[in-house]
């Protein structure tokens, strides 16, 4: 997590969009998607063992399919959470008035979406072999044909959506600080909270109004 | 570590993270299209209902069990019918048929509900079933009205199980008596069906050992007196060939005998004698002047 933590150096900042983008993405980095996969396969093993113990009358199918689809609505809060550990000191660092944080919050999306994806290849490929019979291939297979496309599409408009919230905290936290080590571990632990919190309603809210509604039926 | 290589690693490791990403994008969507069955053709059927309720988009359409196809849209028409769109794939098309029927159904008590269509077998060899034609929908019974029909049958079930109650305490414990007798009796007939049958076989087995010993003495009496006969036919055709030269002589000369007796007879019969012997005196008057 200390390579996670590490801001940009402050000389690669620069003011236009598209460099700033680019900046963003190239700390897209093998640790970072690692300790998304490893995330992944963590919490599905850790779901499928607390299913499969007290459930063992569920079919093998049923505990794979409930993983994968808890997990994949988790996904999106822990993909932007492990995000804002990753990026949050340098959104914290820049001071950058309110209408120049377009590139930074879609940068965050974009990447959100990419970790998810990630995130969820895990989570699918643990389930398969966790629970396989044989074929493993055929097992991802059905896994992935399980996936609704409404709920799939949903997923990753959430990722986007929270990496871009979980940015705009630390924007936000940023613009109203003051300097040194000590301000920057406190304005990091209140994005987090903050974001922790904030995510966590509006998966409550998804949860309550807009899944029944828009993706449940389907 | 120059600050030019410390740009370019990170950036290459960004393409390659992203560059994953896609594919594994392109993974997902390439595996929910082939389970939803995205790119096969298909066509359009639809129904009318009076109730949607148990109806919903995106639910399996069967035929025989099999899965087929899938409920795509689900509108309530003005006149307060529910018109429900399927979307069959191509290959199940012929299957269905002019006579075919919609039903909701469900897997068994608790499983989900899909829509079953019963194949039309007078649809094979036609022309397959129209894009967007409409097919008959018949309503499964209500939950209620079963449960309805179950309570007003209580009484008479409860009537037939006290019924047949008491017919199993008067008749079975008879019947039970009767049984266990029949199999006892059963069991006595099969241990001495048993006993006899290895009796009759010990004798069945002596008897074959007899008649085997029995044809195997004759097989070699046979043996001998097959070589016996052999021989003897054989001495006889050697004495045949021996007796013929000395028979034809013999008869030969039987046959020179009886020549020589027949001209012998021929003269005495010519000659005096004979004439004396039958007329007696009568040479003597001829020789009388």
């Amino acid at each position: 997590m200390g390579a996670i933590l590490t801001p940009a150096p402050m000389a690669a900042v620069s003011d236009e969009p598209i460099p700033r983008l680019i900046r963003r993405f190239e700390r897209l980095d093998g640790r970072l998607v690692a300790a998304v996969t490893g995330t992944g396969v963590v919490v599905c093993l850790g779901f499928i063992e607390l299913l499969r113990s007290p459930l063992q009358q569920l079919s093998r199918l049923t505990v794979e399919l409930l993983a994968v689809r808890t997990l994949f609505f988790l996904g999106p809060l822990l993909v932007s959470l492990l995000l804002l550990l990753r990026d949050g000191p340098l959104l914290l660092g820049e001071r950058r008035p309110l209408r120049s944080w377009g590139p930074e919050l879609l940068a965050s999306g974009l990447l959100s979406i990419v970790l998810l994806l990630y995130y969820m290849a895990a989570v699918i490929l643990t389930a398969g072999l966790t629970l396989n019979q044989g074929d493993v291939v055929a097992e991802v297979g059905f896994l992935v044909g399980q996936l609704e496309p409404a709920r799939f599409a949903a997923t990753l408009a959430r990722a986007g959506l929270y990496g871009a919230i979980t940015a705009a905290i630390c924007l936000q936290q940023g613009r109203h600080s003051s300097a040194g080590a000590t301000a920057m571990a406190s304005r990091l632990s209140r994005s987090f909270l903050l974001g922790l919190g904030l995510l966590v309603c509006i998966d409550l809210l998804w949860t309550i109004v807009v899944d029944p509604l828009r993706v449940g039926g389907s | 570590m120059t600050p030019t290589a410390a740009q370019r690693r990170p950036g290459l490791q960004s393409l390659v993270v992203l560059a994953g990403a896609v594919g594994l994008l392109g993974l997902f969507v390439v595996g929910i299209a082939r389970s939803g069955h995205w790119l096969a053709p298909s066509v359009r059927l639809q129904f009318r209902t009076l109730n949607a309720a148990g109806l919903q988009t995106g639910m399996a359409v069967r035929i025989s069990g099999f899965s087929v196809g899938q409920v795509r849209r689900i509108l309530l028409q003005p006149d307060a019918q529910v018109l429900v769109e399927l979307e069959l794939r191509d290959p199940y098309r012929s299957m269905v048929g002019r006579r075919s029927r919609a039903e909701l159904a469900q897997i068994g008590l608790l499983g989900d509900s899909y829509i079953a269509i019963t194949p039309d077998p007078a649809a094979v060899g036609q022309p397959p079933i129209g894009d967007g034609e409409t097919l008959v929908f018949t309503s499964r019974p209500d939950l209620e009205d079963l449960l309805a029909e179950v309570a007003s049958s209580r009484i008479p079930l409860q009537r037939a199980l006290s019924s047949g109650l008491n017919l199993a305490e008067t008749r079975l414990p008879r019947s039970l008596d009767q049984l266990d007798q029949t199999l006892a009796s059963t069991r006595r007939l099969a241990t001495r069906l048993e006993a006899d049958t290895q009796r009759s076989s010990t004798e069945l087995n002596r008897t074959l050992g007899a008649t085997r010993a029995l044809a195997e003495r004759l097989e070699s009496r046979a043996d001998g007196t097959a070589v016996d006969l052999s021989a003897l036919i054989r001495r006889l055709e050697r004495t045949e060939t021996e007796t013929r030269p000395l028979l034809l002589q013999t008869l030969r000369e039987l046959t020179t005998m009886a020549g020589a007796t027949n001209r012998l007879v021929k003269t005495l019969n010519e000659s005096w004698l004979f004439e004396l012997i039958d007329r007696p005196g009568e040479h003597l008057k001829d020789r009388k002047p």
